[in-house]
């Protein structure tokens, strides 16, 4: 069980490692328009997602990178 | 720059390059909507815990657990090389929360003492934050922030810097987080706790870099790094472990510093047909040994006119901290001790689904998730489940409105 969750784990990392040094395309900046649609935001609503990271940080270990889920003592 | 890729003609043609455009300005940022001058976004949350099992419960009976009602209030605006937000959350929660773990007397299985549906507080918290600089130059940022409640306090403030490259298919950003804590738990040193500690403080510093690439006319991905450093009081003041060689309780002691390591890999890719995937990895590692795993794949679309849909799914496994047990035979010679479920070995599935819907210059949303940490998800084999980890349900509604 805990095997193949490994090797689900490093299979999703290594995909998402491989679309990144796959890219970096010269993309003119006209060329950027579905980069800039409202679906590829990077989060949802900006006062539900700093909720959402609230919640998990207070009730798992993990830190989160590049984003502070605000203040609070979370002690419950 | 050479032009000669530039679409045909057409206005709406014109008008959708303009937008590209716009966006390249950014770099690999994207625009969040058309522009506004102000907008506010209201949102009622309510978050609610599921009991602990009658069979994971030291009482034998099934125990309800955290509640959370919370509202929040979001103004955000910008001028020609400024945008600043501010934000305002009340909160009011109740309820029990996991207290220490005894043995069973039967197999020794750990059972759930949790602290008695007394805990009443409210919170209140205000943020705000200044973006000075336009796309395509350096951009500072100051954040600063402040949260009351009846037992704690805290305050913090950050000052960050994003730049792009020449070409602006780079934005970097670097950023400094600090935070001070203050702690007066109730009924700390009282006669009825008087192992229960009467003020201290924490303090957290960390420092966050980031890069982001556009990778193709269809995708974006970024790296996030973050350092930090907690210093100071780090233990749970309310809760207790369980000395079997004493038959007694002792209070949870943690390490007075911990220092954490997190990275993130993120991608977002447009599907085509208004639906874009969003992926993330993350993992998380500190000196109290605990290591983290975190997959996250997020699917938004259009829905109808200018309606979104938006369904995450979230993968969550730690491993416990290294002075964490469920309940303690002896003392540890180390003198830290901690069986708060948090620092157990344990995994999580969550699924969320947010809805948007325009209406005029109003926006109406909603959404719901559901949380549940269980041994079973965790990356590697769990020896002895943790009994009081947390099953949640949470959902909102939201307002909105641009200027």
């Amino acid at each position: 069980m805990s095997k193949s969750r490994n090797r689900l784990l490093r299979a999703a990392t290594a995909a998402l490692l491989g679309l990144v040094v796959s890219g970096c395309a010269h993309v003119q900046p006209w060329e950027r328009e579905r980069l800039a649609a409202p679906e590829m935001a990077p989060e949802g609503p900006a006062l539900i997602a700093d909720y959402r990271r609230h919640i998990a940080q207070s009730k798992e270990a993990a830190r989160i990178a590049g984003g502070s889920s605000g203040s609070g003592c979370g002690c419950n | 720059m050479a032009a000669t890729k530039r679409p045909a003609s057409s206005a709406a043609q014109a008008l959708r390059a303009l937008r590209g455009a716009a966006a390249g300005l950014g770099a690999a940022c994207t625009l969040p909507g058309p522009a506004a001058a102000v907008e506010a976004d209201f949102a009622w949350l309510r978050y609610d815990e599921g009991p602990v099992a009658a069979a994971d419960a030291a009482s034998g009976e099934s125990e309800s657990r955290f509640a959370i009602d919370s509202q929040r209030l979001r103004l955000a605006g910008e001028g020609a090389r400024t945008r600043w937000q501010a934000g305002l959350t009340l909160e009011s929660l109740s309820g029990a929360s996991p207290w220490y773990a005894i043995p069973d007397a039967q197999d020794g299985r750990p059972l759930q003492v949790l602290s008695g549906a007394s805990i009443r507080e409210q919170r209140t918290a205000l943020d705000v934050s200044l973006e000075h600089g336009r796309a395509g130059e350096r951009r500072w940022q100051w954040q600063a922030g402040y949260s009351q409640e009846d037992d704690y306090r805290s305050a913090g403030l950050g000052l960050g810097l994003a730049w792009d490259s020449a070409d602006r298919l780079w934005t970097h950003a670097l950023a400094v987080h600090a935070r001070d804590d203050q702690l007066r738990p109730t009924e700390g040193g009282s006669e009825r706790y008087p192992e229960r500690v009467r003020a201290a403080d924490k303090r957290v510093l960390a420092v966050d870099a980031s890069s982001e690439a556009v990778l193709s006319r269809r995708a974006v991905a970024q790296l996030a790094l973050t350092l930090s450093r907690e210093q100071g009081f780090l233990s749970d003041p309310y809760k207790l472990v369980w000395v079997a060689s004493e038959a007694n309780t002792a209070p949870d002691r943690r390490p007075r510093e911990r220092d954490a390591l997190a990275l993130a890999l993120r991608a977002r890719y447009h599907l085509g047909g208004g639906q874009a995937l969003h992926l993330e990895w993350a993992h998380s590692r500190d000196d109290w040994k605990l290591r983290s795993h975190t997959l996250s794949l997020r699917l938004q679309a259009l829905a109808g006119e200018r309606g979104r849909v938006a369904f995450g799914l979230r993968w969550y496994s730690q491993s416990q901290a290294a002075f964490y047990a469920p309940f303690f035979t002896t003392r540890p010679d180390s003198g830290e001790q901690s069986s708060d479920p948090r620092l157990a070995p344990f995994g999580a599935l969550a699924v969320q689904l947010d809805l948007q819907r325009p209406l005029g210059d109003w926006r109406l949303g909603g959404g719901v998730e559901a949380y549940a940490a269980d041994a079973d998800y965790a990356l590697r084999e769990v020896a002895v489940e943790a009994p009081g980890l947390t099953r949640y349900w949470s959902a909102y509604l939201s307002l909105g409105r641009r200027w």
